[in-house]
């Protein structure tokens, strides 16, 4: 709606545009072809984007990261003392018991003794790390060093010390980012460089199975809120030295890291720059998920549809990767985004493909007709009750009349209040805990719409109509599309009723086009059907797997072919008789 | 910045089907079968051969220069005031079209499924959506046709297979029907300003091979589907018959009757109709405000769309009667040869004779 809106007003009042388009992810001849002897490499991806943009957009110098603490921008190195550590903590934290550090002092247990500090913030350290870190550092009489040179940092990290990831940093921009992300901070006297031991240790529930995306051929296994947890997952399901992660840290008070994967030598070097640019060309404190992400960096955030896909799913994760794609993790958020995404691609499930090619035809056919029944139908009932009662065949016309004689609502409205009435079920099915909204849905389902019908408020027809509908939206893989066309269908429902077919009519064009106008990452969404692109056999339809050899032209791949003609090596194709 | 516009020759070739395809659903296939009767498909086959013969013509003007549309290019032969006058040739003449198509539309509309509606409501309607259409771009309506265009397709192929049982191949006969006398009535409107459209989307193609494919396959495919439209209504109805109607497409898709129930589909095709319609309209209207904005040079062509809509809303309101705006619509296709027929032979005479004088004075 607002879409719309802002177009009639720009309609009304143009002005002229302030840049062309954005970003058109378009294929330079180089990039089609592989050359001999195997994959092109990968060049970094640019911070300007190269050719890709046709008007980059200025950007300011980016904070990756939080604002800086006060005291960061007086004295950006540790004080050479302990006291005078603390003061810089106190400066900047105000009161580090109330920001819940926890200062402990100990002795380091070299020859001779170093005085030592070590700073974490409670609940985000692991209390057991901490303690092996102490430990470590406290019980190791047996080091001697140079007394005139004293226990350095880079000395503690490589000898003292035998965790895993270890940095010494002097910066207190970034020692506070550590803190904050639960890291163990440890002072020496005399050090004007501080150790970071990675301790940081979140609870975080354990992996569970897909709540959206359930699947009955398939892995269970779905993303969870850990960052790394979610990588790794991703990791076991490509295990290339090819896939690239590249992290940045959004939000200047969550500091919430986000990483871009993609796999080099096969996704688009314009398509990873520009995703790079777009993830640090964002400026907001608070960012916790990767809808607020997804918000900020499509293409055209006014269209109801999505333009990226959003999956819980690690195997789907890494099927679109293996296409070209880029994937967007978010710390603490369970779904992913992948970038680009087209119409076509957002009504797959990663099943069509688990499923042997004519199963999954099959459900690709009805999930497909569930996308068009979840947004006209109703305006179709309403258009043929209405306007084209001629399209009814008589009994079946008689039958409607009959069970519409008692109802006293207009049909519009009889539509309308069915339609909300089953939104309300649903959203209350879905906010009520647990078993609670399962037994909302059957009562709102069955026992209200019998009595709706035995009280002559709706029709039976109706019911079926509006449960048809609802049940289509469900099909609907990704949540987003679904949304999208639950509520474009009150505009078909009301242009239905007022203009019937013709109605309907006008209504897919504006739907039609405004789909065709939008872009994902610079992808034109009705790719590849229009415009036009070579692709493999996964678009409607999807072939067999064996047939299914090159990777979608339109995502400007450096590899078009996925697998040799032949994927089936064991079995050659016959030659014909008689050659 | 106005926006660069990228779609490939399929594209183009759907939004030119489509603008043949739109005369196909109004009383347009009446007056083929009136020339030829029994033989209607032969007007059609000769009507086709005529407009293929302008896209020639216009190819070969087009082939000398890179990316110019007609106005450019008699700008570049004949001045400035060149470029304005035939820049603003064609925006009257594609805006009186459109007008007139939109009367139709509007008035089939009520015809067949909205008979208790105002006329004007019908109208704007149709008008709104195409103007939004226009607004949004040439790039978009290409896409919306080609993806629309093996569903309708497929829909009107599905309608004729539905009436081959009610097919009487005697209604072809005599075969030849009336003869030669078919060829002057048929080259009175065997224009389309589908050719001129096609100039409009060289800066877009690229190329003018391109907008020679794509246009070779509007042209056959949009009169193919009038071939099967005619032919079918001939074979359903007599010739005497088809010949009254004013809406031959419709007339044949209300015989449907593939059982108790599977009749009286015609409704369905109204769908099909409208989104034709709306998509003819805003090419239409686009194509208007653009010539007009190639005339004078305008960086845009967006702030055009409402004075002309309302001009075309005028023009469309100013018929008495269907009959009538059908009649100046004939009229109209008549006084096409001017813009399709006439200006690019001079074009191209112009620009051979610019060559042999810069090649004469070369040497």
């Amino acid at each position: 709606m607002p879409s719309f809106l802002s177009t009639l007003k720009n309609m009304l009042t143009f002005q002229e545009p302030a840049r062309s388009e954005g970003f058109i992810l378009t294929e330079d001849p180089a990039e089609s072809i592989t050359p001999p002897g195997g994959p092109v490499e990968e060049a970094p991806p640019q911070a300007d984007g190269g050719k890709a943009f046709k008007q980059p957009r200025p950007l300011g110098v980016r904070r990756t990261g939080p604002e800086p603490g006060p005291a960061a921008t007086d004295t950006q190195k540790p004080a050479g003392n302990l006291a005078g550590v603390r003061k810089q903590l106190e400066t900047i934290y105000g009161s580090p018991a109330d920001a819940g550090l926890i200062l402990r002092d100990f002795f380091l247990g070299s020859q001779p003794p170093q005085a030592m500090l070590a700073v974490y913030r409670q609940g985000m350290a692991g209390k057991d790390k901490v303690a092996f870190v102490l430990r470590e550092l406290m019980y190791c009489e047996g080091t001697k060093v140079d007394p005139a040179a004293g226990p350095t940092p880079d000395y503690v990290a490589a000898h003292l010390l035998p965790g895993a990831k270890l940095e010494t940093q002097a910066d207190w921009s970034k020692l506070t980012q550590h803190l904050n992300a639960g890291d163990t901070v440890l002072f020496g006297e005399g050090w004007t460089r501080a150790l970071v031991v990675n301790t940081a240790q979140v609870t975080h529930r354990s992996l569970a199975d897909p709540k959206r995306e359930q699947v009955i051929r398939g892995a269970y296994e779905a993303f969870g809120e850990d960052l790394d947890t979610n990588l790794a997952l991703v990791r076991n399901l490509l295990r290339t030295e090819k896939l690239a992660a590249k992290k940045v840290v959004i939000g200047s008070l969550s500091a919430t890291p986000v990483v871009m994967v993609y796999l080099a030598g096969l996704a688009s070097p314009k398509l990873v720059a520009e995703v790079w640019r777009r993830l640090n060309g964002i400026e907001i404190d608070y960012l916790n998920d990767s809808g607020l992400l997804e918000q900020l960096i499509e293409d055209n955030p006014y269209s109801p549809h999505p333009q990226m896909t959003a999956t819980e799913r690690p195997d789907r994760v890494a099927a679109l990767l293996a296409e070209g794609r880029v994937a967007i993790l978010s710390g603490g958020n369970p779904h992913v985004l992948v970038a680009p995404a087209t119409l076509y691609e957002l009504l797959h499930t990663s099943e069509d493909m688990y499923l042997r090619w004519p199963y999954g035809n099959w459900v690709r056919l009805i999930r497909n007709l569930a996308f068009y029944t979840s947004f006209l139908l109703p305006g179709i009932y309403l258009a043929v009750v209405l306007f084209h009662q001629e399209m009814v065949p008589m009994d079946l016309l008689l039958s409607l009349a009959g069970a519409r004689e008692k109802v006293p609502f207009p049909s519009l409205m009889e539509v309308i209040i069915m339609e909300i009435s089953f939104e309300l079920i649903r959203e209350a099915g879905e906010r009520a805990p647990g078993l609670l909204g399962n037994t909302i849905g059957i009562v709102g389902a069955l026992i209200l719409g019998q009595a709706a019908v035995q009280a002559a408020i709706v029709s039976p027809i109706l019911i079926i109509i509006v449960a048809i509908t609802g049940l289509a939206n469900f099909a609907i893989p990704d949540y987003s599309m679904a949304f999208s066309v639950r509520i474009l269908r009150f505009f078909y429902i009301l242009l239905g009723a007022s203009l019937g077919f013709l109605g309907i009519a006008l209504g897919l064009c504006l739907h039609m086009t405004a789909v065709a106008n939008l872009k994902s990452f610079g992808v034109p969404y009705l790719a590849p059907v229009s415009p036009q692109t070579v692709t493999g056999r996964d678009v409607f339809w999807r072939g067999p797997v064996w047939r299914m050899e090159r990777r979608p032209d339109y995502l400007g791949v450096q590899r078009g072919r996925r697998q040799p003609p032949v994927a089936r090596q064991w079995d050659p194709p016959r030659e014909k008789p008689g050659r | 910045m106005p926006k660069v516009l990228r779609f490939g020759s399929v594209e183009a070739a759907a939004l030119l089907i489509y603008w043949n395809l739109a005369r196909t659903f109004l009383p347009f296939p009446k007056d083929f079968i009136d020339i030829g009767m029994s033989a209607a498909w032969l007007p059609v086959l000769l009507s086709t051969a005529t407009v293929l013969g302008f896209l020639g013509l216009t190819v070969l003007v087009l082939r000398h220069y890179r990316r110019e549309t007609m106005v450019e290019v008699a700008e570049d032969l004949f001045g400035p005031a060149g470029g304005v006058v035939t820049g603003v040739l064609l925006t009257g003449m594609f805006a009186v079209e459109t007008g007139l198509i939109l009367r139709q539309y509007s008035e089939a509309m009520l015809i067949t499924a909205l008979p208790r509606t105002t006329i004007s409501v019908v109208t704007g309607g149709f008008l709104l959506t195409a103007a939004w259409v226009a607004y949004l771009g040439l790039e978009p309506m290409a896409r919306t046709c080609r993806i629309t265009l093996p569903h309708f397709a497929g829909g009107i192929l599905l309608l004729m297979l539905a009436l081959i049982p009610m097919w009487n191949w005697q209604h072809l006969f005599p075969f030849w029907g009336r003869g030669l006398a078919m060829v002057p009535a048929t080259l009175g409107f065997s224009t389309n300003t589908s050719v001129l459209l096609a100039t409009l989307l060289l800066p877009v193609t690229g190329d003018w091979r391109q907008v020679a494919k794509a246009g070779l396959w509007g042209i056959v495919f949009g009169y193919l589907i009038l071939l099967i439209v005619v032919v079918s209504t001939v074979l359903v109805f007599t010739p005497e018959v088809a010949r009254q109607f004013s809406l031959p497409f419709f007339s044949v898709s209300k015989n449907i009757y593939v059982g108790r129930y599977l009749q009286h589909i015609e409704a369905i095709y109204i769908i099909i109709w409208g989104v034709v319609g709306v998509l003819r309209l805003a090419t239409g209207l686009y194509a208007a405000a653009e010539f007009f904005r190639r005339a004078f040079r305008l960086p845009y062509y967006q702030p055009l769309l409402w004075p002309l809509g309302v001009l075309i809303f005028i023009i469309s309101l100013i018929p008495a009667s269907f009959a009538a705006a059908y009649r100046l619509d004939e009229l109209l296709l008549r006084a096409d040869w001017l813009p399709v027929g006439v200006l690019p032979l001079v074009l191209l005479a112009a620009v051979l004779l610019k060559g042999r004088r810069a090649a004469s004075r070369a040497g």
